[in-house]
Formats: structure tokens, C-alpha cells, sequence
């Protein structure tokens, strides 16, 4: 991976990498894709693919509504809240 | 150069549940701003996610609906990119493995005219939450009630050629998920929302152009609207001899116009992965079927079973397959006993009249199918002419009243008595002495105007086939 590409998946992720970093990271990523290549090398025809670590699965929920008892207080909790919004820097469409 | 457009359809539409895809908060429209939130759909460290099964029962009825493959075992997946409405970071929604694929729609391309459009794919995720940027203010504001709301995304093939096909696709997909339950798909309260893909290519080419996608389509007017535009500037981008731009555009209702939002991204940039708070999910066979066994019978087929074996117009079978209810009611009147014409006839004329002017709602109503039912009997048994049985239903939709109850009120009930009746006909008899000459004198149409005095006497309630039968045992034959 080179700098320009760590730079674009720093700016989809929100951070502000300097040079160094840019460069840095560019690197350690670079060595996490090698291994994953690495392990491409597996043999793997004819085994399922894992999208998660443990063969389990989900459970469902009644469609039962149980109103949460205090969700303005996780707005309190919020950085700066407008009465009942949540605030955030403006952003236009 | 001739060119052509082609148009698919991404349609939206939050599933008819009570509460939301992942938590147990109320998902219903409205409420004081994030007073339908909890640790969940807010996205407080530590919480988990949990499938409500009814949003997936939902999704699997619009799959059955439209004729889709399903999975037998779903995924979800993460859809990161950061927006303030989005609580998480990341949209939970399904990437390559979505609970329905390869379906099909059937729709009026034009009057006479069926086309079968392809879907996609039909995938299951959650809603945002609602951005607001109040004039005047440095920041913006966030209310999350919408955020965790269940939502199936529709994705349909390119197989539409113009605006108005756009539109009739959209309008048969909106009537296939309410008879089948699935939603309400209220454009104006955001619970069916369309995006459109568009491109053009000169006609006979085969592959297609560069196509854009055209967001804030609100209503289902703009969905022709902002259509028509969009081909229209892409059509001068190429006869200016320039390239179409991939990016996604929003329509601007007051304009008519499409402004461009931002170029397009990949489906890479989104970085989608298996969400690790959701392992996989056993749809099952048994639930699958289960699914179809349950899916309401869908408008068209009502239409051809009105037509086919009930014997009404195509206008009829049309007008009581607009709305779920209205069919609904209507099959449930003739289940009550009504003939099919008739049960049709007072439908379409005084119910729909009456939802008509009150700008009322057919789920509303307040009579059951069999108080409809009860008054066409009065009807029918003499008890009420049709005049008066008109006024009578009214009062009914008004009040709720049963049928022999607003007739009562109304003190419509034929008066069908003739001891009752003889006082009243020897009156009209003794007052139009003249009348009774000319009848004695041989002219045989006196008799119906004194059968008409005697229905003004008795204020219309006098059975007129009674009054003229006792008129007759009275004066005898004409000339006679």
C-alpha cells in the first residue's frame, strides 16, 4: 500500500494523519495485507466461508415495544445537547 | 444520435412493525424528538443488537410478493461512512448474501399494456436518524427516533425505458407491499422513499451509460418529474459531445431540477464486513413457507377473481382493488351474504362518496361489512326504499348507528301497515275529489297522481307498491 492509499482510508475513516504517520502506516498496513495474502495461500476448496470467528447463530426478538424509560437523559449525557437534540457540527447536505 | 434512456428503481419502505429492527423502541412516526431511542439505536458502548422477527417475517412476505429467491441462512453487514444521523458510524445493513433475490414485478407499462420488470435484490436494514440544520444556528441537530427503523431496500434492474413506466412500476410495487402487509408506503410520511438510477445510450447500443442516481425523488408526481429532467441534462451532456458524470444528484421539488450532491462512491469506500454482533441467521425452510402460506392475496389476483368469477367490470374490480381496506371490506360484505354487484355498487357509490367528502380513510370507516349488509336486506324486504336507504347508510358511516337503528333516527322505516295506510288514503281520496273524477272518468294515469299525494302524505315512508294496491281495492278499475 502505498501513501496516497492511506491517505484516502484515513480520510473515509475521519483521521488527520500527518506525513510521517501517512507514511508509517502505509507500512504496518502493508504488512497486514502481506499476511493476509500469506494466508490466501491456504488451501481452502470446498470449505465454507467463516464471516464469523464461532459457528453460531443469531436469535430473534418478539416485535414486542418496551419503551426505553429515560432516553433524554442519554441526551443530557451528550456533548452540548439543544433541549432535546443532540448537537453536532453543522453539517449541510 | 437517437438516444434512449434506461431507469432502475431503489425503493425503501419501513416494514409495518411496532418497534425497531435491532431494539425494542417504538417504531411508529412522530414523537418528541429522541423520545423513541434507547442505549441501542443511540449506539452506547457495550449494547447489542437483537433481529426483531417480525421485521424479517415482513421482508420474507415483499420477497414472496415479488416472486424472489430466498436465503435460508442471512447475513448482516456493516456499511461504514460517517454522517451525524448515524449514531453507530455504520449503517447494519446486508451485503452480498441479501434475504431475497432475482424477483419480479408485474405492472401497467400503459393502459393495455403489461410489462414484467426484474428485482434485484431485497435486503433488510435499518433507517437513520434526521439531520436538522435550523437557519441561524452554527451547529446542526440530530433526532434519532428514525434511527434502528426497519427497512427493506428494493433494488430493481434497468429494465424501465421512461419516466411515466417509472412511475406505473412504482405504483404496482407500492400496492403489492400493502396487500401483502408489508407496509403502509406513505411517500409523505417517509415510509416508501425512491431513489432512481438513470443513464442514456443511443438506441441499438447495447451496453449502458454512465448512469446517475437521483436522490429526494418525495412524491410520486416528482418521480416523472425529476426523470424528465435528468434525461433531458444528460441528453445535452452528450449532444454537446461531453460525458455523462457518475455522482448522485438530488432533485430540487421547487425547481424541477437535479443539483449535483457528491460523486458516487464505490461499494468499496463503504468498507462493508460481517457485523460481529450478529452471527449468522437460520431463516429456515419451515419459516420461508410459512411466510407464503400467510401472504395475503395480492391485488391482482383479487382483480381477476372480482372480474372472473364475480362477474364485475374491469372499472369495478379496478376501484375496489385501490386500497387493501377497501378490498378487504368488500370481500367481507359479500362473505356476509351480499351479492357481489350490489355489495360493489354501494361501496363505490355512497362509502367511497362519503370517505370522499370527509377526506376520510377507508380504515376508519364505522359500519362492519355486515351493518352494510343488514341495510340492503332492509332494502330489499321493503322495509326501506332506495332513497331512503342511501340517507340511512350516511347516517350510519356518520355515527356507526346499525342499519335499523339510523333508520329509526332518520324515521325512514317504511310504513308497510295498511290499517296504518287506510286513514291516510281515504284523506287524499275525500281532498282530491278531482283526481278521482278524472280517474272514474277512464284516465289511468290519475291513479299515479294520487299515489303520488299519498306518498307526500306519509312524508315517503308509505311503501308505494302497498298504497297502490289499496288504491286500486278502493276505486276499483279506471272508467269502472
Amino acid at each position: 500500500m502505498d501513501v496516497r492509499e492511506a491517505e484516502k482510508i484515513a480520510g473515509l475513516a475521519r483521521l488527520s494523519l500527518d506525513a510521517a504517520e501517512r507514511s508509517r502506516f502505509a507500512g504496518q498496513l502493508t504488512a497486514i495485507l502481506g499476511y493476509f495474502e500469506k494466508l490466501r495461500e491456504v488451501p481452502t476448496e470446498g470449505v465454507a466461508p467463516a464471516s464469523h470467528p464461532a459457528d453460531m447463530r443469531s436469535p430473534l426478538r418478539a416485535d414486542d415495544p418496551a419503551p426505553f424509560a429515560t432516553p433524554l437523559e442519554l441526551v443530557a449525557r451528550s456533548h452540548r445537547p439543544e433541549g432535546e437534540l443532540y448537537r453536532v457540527p453543522r453539517v449541510l447536505e | 444520435m437517437e438516444l434512449e434512456p434506461t431507469i432502475g428503481l431503489e425503493v425503501h419502505c419501513q416494514l409495518a412493525t411496532r418497534s425497531k429492527l435491532f431494539c425494542r423502541c417504538p417504531a411508529d412516526f412522530g414523537g418528541l424528538p429522541n423520545s423513541r431511542t434507547c442505549p441501542v439505536c443511540t449506539a452506547q458502548p457495550g449494547t447489542l443488537p437483537v433481529l426483531n422477527q417480525r421485521a424479517l417475517e415482513l421482508a420474507l412476505a415483499a420477497g414472496h410478493a415479488l416472486r424472489c429467491t430466498i436465503r435460508e441462512t442471512i447475513k448482516f453487514d456493516r456499511k461504514n461512512y460517517f454522517y451525524p444521523d448515524l449514531p453507530k458510524g455504520y449503517q447494519i445493513s446486508q451485503f452480498d448474501q441479501p434475504l431475497c433475490e432475482w424477483g419480479e414485478l408485474e405492472f401497467e407499462a400503459e393502459k393495455g399494456r403489461s410489462k414484467v420488470a426484474k428485482i434485484r435484490r431485497i435486503h433488510l436494514e435499518e433507517d437513520a436518524g434526521k439531520a436538522l440544520h435550523p437557519d441561524g444556528l452554527a451547529c446542526s441537530l440530530v433526532d434519532l427516533n428514525r434511527a434502528g427503523v426497519p427497512l427493506i431496500e428494493i433494488v430493481g434492474m434497468p429494465d424501465l425505458a421512461s419516466p411515466s413506466e417509472a412511475s406505473a412500476y412504482l405504483q404496482a410495487l407500492r400496492r403489492t407491499l400493502r396487500f401483502a402487509g408489508v407496509s403502509e408506503c406513505d411517500m409523505e410520511k417517509g415510509s416508501l422513499r425512491c431513489d432512481a438510477n438513470v443513464s442514456v445510450r443511443p438506441k441499438g447500443q447495447p451496453e449502458l451509460g454512465t448512469k446517475v442516481e437521483v436522490k429526494n425523488i418525495n412524491s410520486f408526481r416528482n418521480v416523472e418529474r425529476a426523470l424528465m429532467f435528468e434525461i433531458a441534462r444528460q441528453s445535452e451532456v452528450v449532444a454537446r459531445g461531453e460525458k455523462v458524470v457518475q455522482e448522485t444528484r438530488s432533485f430540487r421539488d421547487s425547481e424541477g431540477t437535479t443539483v449535483s450532491m457528491r460523486r458516487k462512491e464505490d461499494a468499496h469506500d463503504y468498507r462493508y464486513f460481517p457485523d460481529p454482533d450478529l452471527p449468522l441467521f437460520d431463516v429456515g425452510r419451515a419459516r420461508i413457507d410459512a411466510a407464503r402460506a400467510a401472504l395475503p392475496e395480492g391485488f391482482a389476483a383479487r382483480r381477476r377473481r372480482y372480474q372472473g368469477d364475480w362477474g364485475l367490470s374491469e372499472y369495478d374490480a379496478r376501484v375496489l382493488t385501490e386500497e387493501p381496506a377497501i378490498a378487504g371490506f368488500f370481500d367481507a360484505t359479500v362473505a356476509a351474504g351480499l351479492a357481489p354487484k350490489a355489495a360493489a355498487n354501494w361501496i363505490q357509490g355512497e362509502v367511497l362518496a362519503f370517505l370522499g367528502e370527509t377526506r376520510g380513510e377507508f380504515e376508519q370507516l364505522r359500519i362492519a361489512p355486515a351493518a352494510l349488509h343488514a341495510l340492503v336486506r332492509m332494502e330489499e324486504q321493503g322495509e326501506l326504499s332506495h332513497q331512503a336507504a342511501k340517507k340511512v347508510l350516511r347516517r350510519m358511516l356518520e355515527t356507526g348507528d346499525s342499519a335499523a337503528a339510523a333508520a329509526q333516527a332518520l324515521d325512514l322505516v317504511q310504513i308497510r301497515d295498511s290499517g296504518a295506510l287506510a286513514g291516510t288514503i281515504d284523506a287524499v281520496l275525500a281532498a282530491e275529489a278531482k283526481i278521482v273524477g278524472d280517474y272514474k272518468g277512464g284516465k289511468e294515469t290519475a291513479l299515479n297522481a294520487l299515489l303520488g299525494r299519498a306518498m307526500k302524505a306519509t312524508k315517503g315512508k308509505g311503501d308505494p307498491n302497498l298504497i297502490k294496491q289499496l288504491l286500486l281495492e278502493k276505486l276499483g278499475k279506471p272508467g269502472g
